[in-house]
């Protein structure tokens, strides 16, 4: 009797997601190692520079100014001088309006002027809303005349509504230590 | 000889690698960008708190000299073009560029006034000032576009 022939050895075990013919997934694992994995790779590492790419992205959005849409309003600031022109005969002199800025309560602006004493910034803005009414705007001049503690915020404001009344000609008194004062008047 | 060309996916349809070209042309395109925009910016303008204003003229910023008045508590410091300068050195700045007319136009360009909205007046007049000794006739207060 003779022995029986030696059963070739088993296929090696192999697993991928894909199911064989039966239930049983087929096994087909891949070898990882080292060499393996260089011998797929060619070219520079990119991974280092892509880190300092973004570090430095990142840095200068950070580093830049964010600026968002500003807008201006033009203020006079030449020395006023005497005018030596000869009005036309019927022609008026402008109107002149001076509002006189100073730091009241609480931080907020205190105006004088237009006829009213200690008035918050509304109340002044509504007190040149009313004188100017009726009046040719070409003849309005609105000088702003602010002491050194009033905030820029509430000259910017009056320059504001100037700009909502349609005054153009709106300018801020500069005191100076030597010499007349600067008129913004343009 | 055979030479490396570049990737080509595989029949099975995955590449070996995530292709980097794009991400870095994109990237390198963005900070060229901040780099530029940073740059121009932080030159002229500085951090500054600035006032807000419903109407007004747009800024004119591209041909403009700037004047900041940057921080509330700060010491008074003028800021051109990213330096602290005097009330004698701004005049000096002022009066040579109202002597160079700008680009495209007989006139000089606009001369802008950026100051924090609590800023006293007292730290501003000196600016105006200095402009007015320099001979402008006029500068542009900013605000932000509250609109």
């Amino acid at each position: 009797m003779t022995p029986p022939a030696p059963s070739p050895p088993p296929p090696p075990r192999t697993m991928s997601l894909e199911s064989g013919e039966g239930d049983e997934p087929r096994l087909q694992l891949r070898r990882r190692d080292m060499p393996a994995t260089l011998s797929e790779k060619f070219g520079p590492n990119m991974t280092p520079m892509v880190d300092v790419v973004l570090v430095i992205l990142i840095f200068f959005m950070a580093a830049t100014v964010v600026v968002g849409p500003e807008l201006s309003f033009r203020t006079a600031v030449e020395r006023e001088e005497a005018s030596t022109e000869v009005l036309e005969r019927f022609e008026l002199p402008p109107v002149r309006l001076t509002i006189k800025v100073d730091l009241g309560e609480g931080g907020r602006a205190r105006c004088d002027g237009l006829g009213v004493t200690n008035a918050s910034l509304d109340q002044a803005i509504a007190r040149l809303g009313s004188f100017v009414e009726g009046v040719e705007l070409e003849r309005v001049v609105v000088a702003i005349d602010p002491t050194d503690a009033a905030p820029y915020e509430a000259i910017v404001r009056l320059h504001e509504a100037c700009a909502r009344l349609k005054i153009r000609r709106v300018g801020t008194i500069l005191s100076e230590v030597d010499g007349p004062p600067a008129i913004g008047v343009e | 000889m055979r030479t490396r060309g570049p990737t080509i996916p595989r029949a099975d349809g995955a590449s070996k690698a995530i292709n980097a070209t794009p991400l870095i042309d994109v990237v390198m395109c963005l900070i060229v960008f901040y780099l530029m925009v940073g740059t121009l910016a932080g030159e002229k303008l500085a951090a500054v708190d600035l006032p807000e204003a419903r109407i007004g003229q747009p800024d004119e910023k591209a041909q403009a000299l700037v004047i900041n008045i940057p921080l509330d508590d700060s010491d008074g410091a003028i800021v051109v073009e990213g330096r602290s300068v005097s009330e004698r050195e701004l005049e000096a700045s002022v009066r040579m560029w109202l002597a160079t007319p700008a680009e495209g136009s007989d006139a000089p360009g606009p001369i802008e006034v950026r100051a924090g909205r609590r800023v006293p007046f007292g730290r501003v007049a000196p600016a105006l000032r200095a402009c007015e000794r320099a001979g402008a006739r006029g500068v542009q207060l900013v605000a932000e576009d509250a609109r």
